[in-house]
This record gives C-alpha cells, sequence and structure tokens, in this order.
C-alpha cells in the first residue's frame, strides 16, 4: 500500500478511523460458514414466512381446542396425541377421517347399535353435514346424508372426540374463499376476500403477513414486499372443536419498490456550477427527473447548470420493471450566484493591471455575445460583441475617461443550445 | 486476538486446505478490524456485512495465492477493499459524465489547516459524515484518505479520470467538512 502525503484534515480522519475495531458477533460466521456450505440460500418468504405464518395458524388453532377443553371439560386427544406442528396437518386430515366414521356409522346404523360403540368411532364429521346420533335410545338415520366423495387411504387412529347424550347437529364449516383479482401489485396494495357465507361459525383469517382476521369480509393491505399465501380457519360455534382450514390458498404478490439513489457529482463548466446525475437501481424501466431548478427530463443521467445561489430539492422518481414506483429525494446547495464571473471593480488607469472589463466567461465559452455598459448619468457608454475587444473605461461616444463610479453591464448571449440569456450586474471603476 | 506468528501460520495453512474451523479463526481475528473498512465504503450495515462476507469467500477461495510474503493482515485487508471496489462496480450501472476542469488544487479546502481546528470531532462524527457521502465521493474519499491509494489507482479501479478522482476527493472533502463544522457549531 503507497502511502499519500496527507494534509492535516486527512491526516485527521486516517488517524480518526486507522484503529477502530468491533466486538465480533459469532452468528455472522454463521452465515458465512453457510455460504461456504454452498448452501443456496432461498429468499426470505420461499422459507421463513411460511413457517411463521403456519406457527401462527397452529397457534390460533391450538387456541381453540383449549377453549373447547375447558368448556366442554373432555379430553380431546387431538392436542394431547399430536405434536402442535402437525396440527394443522391433523385438520385436514380429520376432513379424511370423517368420511370413514360416517359410513361406518352407516353401517352400525344398520346393525343397530349401542352407545358403547358408537363411541369407539364416533368421529362423525362429514364436509357439509353430518347427523351424530349419540343416544342409544335414538334412532339413527336410514339415510344420512353423504355428500363427500373423499376416499379415506391412510390408517387414521380414532379419536372419540364426543361423548353427549344429547342430538347435536353440526354443520361442518367451509372454509373456500374469494379474493379480489388483483393478487399482484406493489406496497400498499389492497385485496378483498370474502369467505362463504355460513351459519354458526368463526372465521380466522392469516394474511401471511402476521396479521389476522375475524370476520367474513376482510380487507387487508400489503404494506411490504412479498409472498404471502392466505389462509383461512372456519370454526363451528355450536361445536368448536370442528374446524375447516382452506385447502386452496391464494397467493398474494407484492413487489419491491425499486431502491433508488440519486449519486450527485458537482463540478464546474467553465465556471458555471453544473451537477451531473445518475443513480443507482437495479431493474429501473423509466425515471423522471425534477431538477429543482425548472428542468424536468426523463433521461437517465443528465446535467443541469444551477446559476443561482440557494437550495435545491432534486427529485427522482422511478418504474421499476415491476411496475412499481419509488421516489427519492436529495438536497442541494449552491453556495453563489454565477454570472459569468464577471469582476466587480477593475482599474483602468494604464498601469497593465486590470486595465479592461470584461466577464471571465465570455472568454471561456466562445458564444456569440453583446455587452452594454451604462452609467447613471450618461447611459449607454460602451457596447462591445467581442471578448477582443473589453470596456477600457472609456465613453465610446465622446473618448473621454469614464469618472469613478459603478457602472451597470448588461450581457445578452447565445448560449450552446441556441438559446437567448441574459445577464447583467454591477462593476465599479476605479483609478 | 492475539497469535503467536507460529500459529497463524498454521491456521493459514489450515485455510489453505479448506478447512472450517481454520476459516473460523481466521474470519474472527480478522472481523473486528474489516467490518470497520466494509462501513466506509457501504451505505449501511447490511451492505458493509455483505461486503465482509463476500470478501473473506474471495479471502478463502485466494488464500492459496498467499505465500507468506507481507503481513497477511494487510493481504486481506487488500482483499476486502477490493471487494468494496467491485460491490461498487456492479451497483453502479452509470458511469457519471467525467469533468476535468475542475482543478482541486485551486480549491480552497486544499489549503493546509491547523489540525486544532477538529477538536471535539469524535470518530463517530466522522463516520456519520462519510455515511452521508454519495457513493462516487466516498469511494475516492476512502480509498485515497484511508487505504492510501494514489489518484492513479483510483481512477484505474473505478475507472474514472485522474482529475475526476482528484476533483471527486476535494468534493468529498469539503462536504465531510461542511458537516463536521455543522457539528462543531452545536
Amino acid at each position: 500500500m503507497k502511502t499519500n502525503k496527507l494534509d492535516s484534515f486527512e491526516r485527521f480522519v486516517n488517524d480518526s478511523l486507522s484503529g477502530e475495531e468491533v466486538a465480533y458477533n459469532p452468528s455472522d460466521w454463521d452465515d458465512l460458514s453457510t455460504r461456504l456450505n454452498n448452501v443456496p440460500t432461498k429468499p426470505f418468504y420461499k422459507n421463513g414466512w411460511f413457517i411463521g405464518g403456519a406457527a401462527a395458524v397452529i397457534i390460533s388453532a391450538g387456541a381453540f381446542v383449549y377453549q373447547t377443553n375447558k368448556q366442554k371439560e373432555a379430553p380431546i386427544d387431538i392436542v394431547e396425541k399430536t405434536e402442535q406442528i402437525n396440527f394443522t396437518e391433523q385438520i385436514v386430515n380429520s376432513e379424511n377421517s370423517v368420511v370413514e366414521n360416517k359410513s361406518s356409522i352407516e353401517v352400525e346404523s344398520n346393525n343397530n347399535i349401542t352407545k358403547e360403540k358408537i363411541n369407539t368411532s364416533s368421529e362423525t364429521i362429514s364436509r357439509e353435514e353430518i347427523i351424530e346420533e349419540v343416544t342409544t335410545n335414538h334412532q339413527i338415520p336410514k339415510e344420512p346424508a353423504i355428500v363427500s366423495s373423499f376416499t379415506n387411504q391412510d390408517e387414521e387412529e380414532s379419536r372419540p372426540l364426543n361423548n353427549n347424550r344429547e342430538e347435536t347437529k353440526v354443520s361442518i364449516p367451509v372454509a373456500d374463499y374469494k379474493a379480489s383479482s388483483n393478487l399482484i401489485g406493489c406496497k400498499g396494495l389492497t385485496v378483498s376476500f370474502k369467505a362463504v357465507e355460513q351459519k354458526d361459525v368463526n372465521y380466522l383469517w392469516s394474511f401471511g403477513d402476521g396479521t389476522y382476521s375475524s370476520i367474513i369480509a376482510p380487507k387487508h393491505t400489503y404494506n411490504t414486499a412479498g409472498e404471502y399465501k392466505v389462509e383461512l380457519i372456519v370454526q363451528s360455534t355450536i361445536d368448536e372443536r370442528i374446524l375447516t382450514k382452506s385447502s386452496l390458498l391464494q397467493t398474494v404478490i407484492v413487489h419491491k419498490d425499486p431502491e433508488l439513489e440519486i449519486l450527485a457529482d458537482e463540478y464546474l463548466d467553465k465556471g458555471c456550477p453544473m451537477v451531473s446525475y445518475s443513480f443507482i437501481g437495479d431493474e429501473v424501466s423509466s425515471v423522471y427527473w425534477n431538477l429543482g431548478n425548472g428542468t424536468l427530463t426523463k433521461e437517465k443521467t443528465v446535467k443541469s447548470a444551477y446559476k443561482k445561489r440557494g437550495n435545491y430539492n432534486v427529485l427522482l422518481q422511478a418504474i421499476g420493471l415491476n411496475g412499481c414506483k419509488s421516489t427519492v429525494k436529495k438536497s442541494l446547495f449552491i453556495e453563489k450566484d454565477y454570472n459569468l464571473l464577471a469582476p466587480s471593480a477593475f482599474t483602468p488607469d494604464g498601469d497593465g493591471l486590470n486595465d479592461e472589463f470584461i466577464p471571465e466567461a465570455l472568454k471561456l465559452l466562445n458564444n456569440q455575445f453583446t455587452m452594454v455598459i451604462q452609467s447613471r448619468v450618461e447611459g449607454t457608454v460602451y457596447e462591445t460583441s467581442g471578448v477582443d475587444r473589453p470596456w477600457d473605461g472609456k465613453n465610446q461616444k465622446t473618448g473621454l475617461e469614464c469618472p469613478e463610479a459603478n457602472y451597470i453591464w448588461v450581457v445578452n448571449l447565445i448560449n450552446d443550445k441556441g438559446e437567448k440569456e441574459q445577464y447583467t450586474g454591477a462593476v465599479l471603476i476605479q483609478r | 486476538m492475539k497469535l503467536e506468528q507460529e500459529e497463524l501460520t498454521e491456521i493459514i495453512n489450515g485455510c489453505k486446505k479448506q478447512h472450517r474451523l481454520s476459516q473460523q479463526k481466521v474470519y474472527e481475528m480478522f472481523y473486528g478490524k474489516m467490518l470497520p473498512v466494509c462501513n466506509r465504503y457501504a451505505k449501511n450495515s447490511e451492505e458493509a456485512k455483505d461486503i465482509l462476507q463476500n470478501g473473506f469467500i474471495k479471502v478463502f477461495e485466494k488464500i492459496d495465492k498467499y505465500n507468506f510474503d507481507g503481513s497477511f493482515g494487510g493481504w486481506v485487508r487488500r482483499l476486502i477493499v477490493n471487494t468494496a471496489i467491485d460491490h461498487y462496480r456492479k451497483h453502479k450501472n452509470v458511469y457519471l459524465i467525467e469533468d476535468e476542469s475542475r482543478i482541486a488544487d485551486s480549491d480552497p479546502w486544499y489549503e493546509e489547516e491547523p489540525a486544532s481546528k477538529y477538536e471535539g470531532i469524535s470518530s463517530e462524527d466522522i463516520k456519520s459524515a462519510i455515511s452521508k457521502l454519495s457513493p462516487a465521493y466516498r469511494m475516492v474519499f476512502s480509498l485515497y484518505i484511508l487505504e492510501g491509494y494514489s489518484h492513479q489507482e483510483i481512477a484505474d479501479e473505478l475507472g474514472v479520470s485522474l482529475g475526476t478522482s482528484k476533483s471527486n476527493l476535494a468534493k468529498a472533502k469539503a462536504n465531510v467538512k461542511k458537516i463536521l463544522m455543522k457539528k462543531l457549531k452545536k
């Protein structure tokens, strides 16, 4: 490493920062180690969110069961036998077992079964309607409504749920829902959902982003980019142990807004303060600049002059390839007016120093111009259109030296773009 | 973590065999020093960590090329800084229009100032000021002042002209000073 000759400020910065050290963070090694193992890392929404979402659902489902437990004071084997993680799956599976149980009831009813028998296979849940006859004295209907066409493939362990000595008629909730058509969008995307309306149920929506709702037709706004699966659980209020989980989950995709950063490089072009702008941003399809000085453009890179002292707000709006929009702002301070770099005084005394007046920038610009010098007393005293003919401090008409005073100069020029520009200022004669 | 030379040599040799534990030791050894270096080239700590990780991946990939000639720390640091430069180049999709008319040497902030002027400025203040620079300025500022890159090297690395490197440094310094002075006045 070569060492530059640093000035005092640079040395100060270098000294201040060279000894810097931060505490080791072992978890950062884990990240790196993972990468060194060449395990491809997935975007957050491909794994993290779903587990999170599922966990949340499991917890809420668990809560239902817990409540049920307390109310009915009947042991519920589902919870005891199964780990929580599997619980939502169990709900789905229960649909299958339902059918099986129902058919067994059918068979049993033909055989005029006893209470005890029913208890061994009494998880009588059908997809749409079940009729559960639990008391021995009751006649089990000959033709129970069989609505589901599921076939049971898994051997379900029997999970006796209900032992009530009363007639209950429980509708199995349907967890189907509709979503508004705009499931893909940018931050702030609002999606409406509606569950199938039915009696005696609670709705629990999980929007996939850690938020929930319990109304039948919620609207939800997504404010963070990601992919979200929307899940609905419908719970019967008559028998709170009966839950249905939506099997088809709608996916909401919220695109990222383009990340944007304005890059501004200030420089002087022949003395005139200029800023050249570009930006950092991936996957940007179009941009729109407002440079704060009246310039609006859709160019990706742009440079512009700032001739007046002051604060400017530069805005950049970008539309990403995904259609999402971002706006960033940068403020800019211009320290002084640009006035063709004209000196404010000159000394036409023939000593060879500052004997003539012409705004310096005119020498650099090479643009066509006219300059008029005006005196408060005499009016126009000098006119020129060439940098080789600066004002010598004399009245052009009379050939006499102008007295020591302030004079006004006015320059009209045609700039490189062919536009007219006017500059004006004051200059003092001192002899 | 202070190590004997022999121990370091052993660890480096372990890294050459891609031993994960040796790599972890190297990472642990240089983390504290290198993360701040990355911070000087990043717009936030997330980006800094990214650079650090990519830098260490590069270190472990190229460690075969390290032949114990010169300080290992310096070698690691150079790779990390190179990673930062790569990162900058990769994320900068537009090259700035160059301008060579700015002659840095005539800029007033090039004058030597008394060091006492900055009394009361902490390194945190400086870090915060650097982080406020635009990426182009920040690169030149850090490479020149903190890494000792010459303007020619910076120009080559960043693909800009010598004049741009000089003027960007001058502007970057002016901006940092402005921010620091504001801080002092408070």
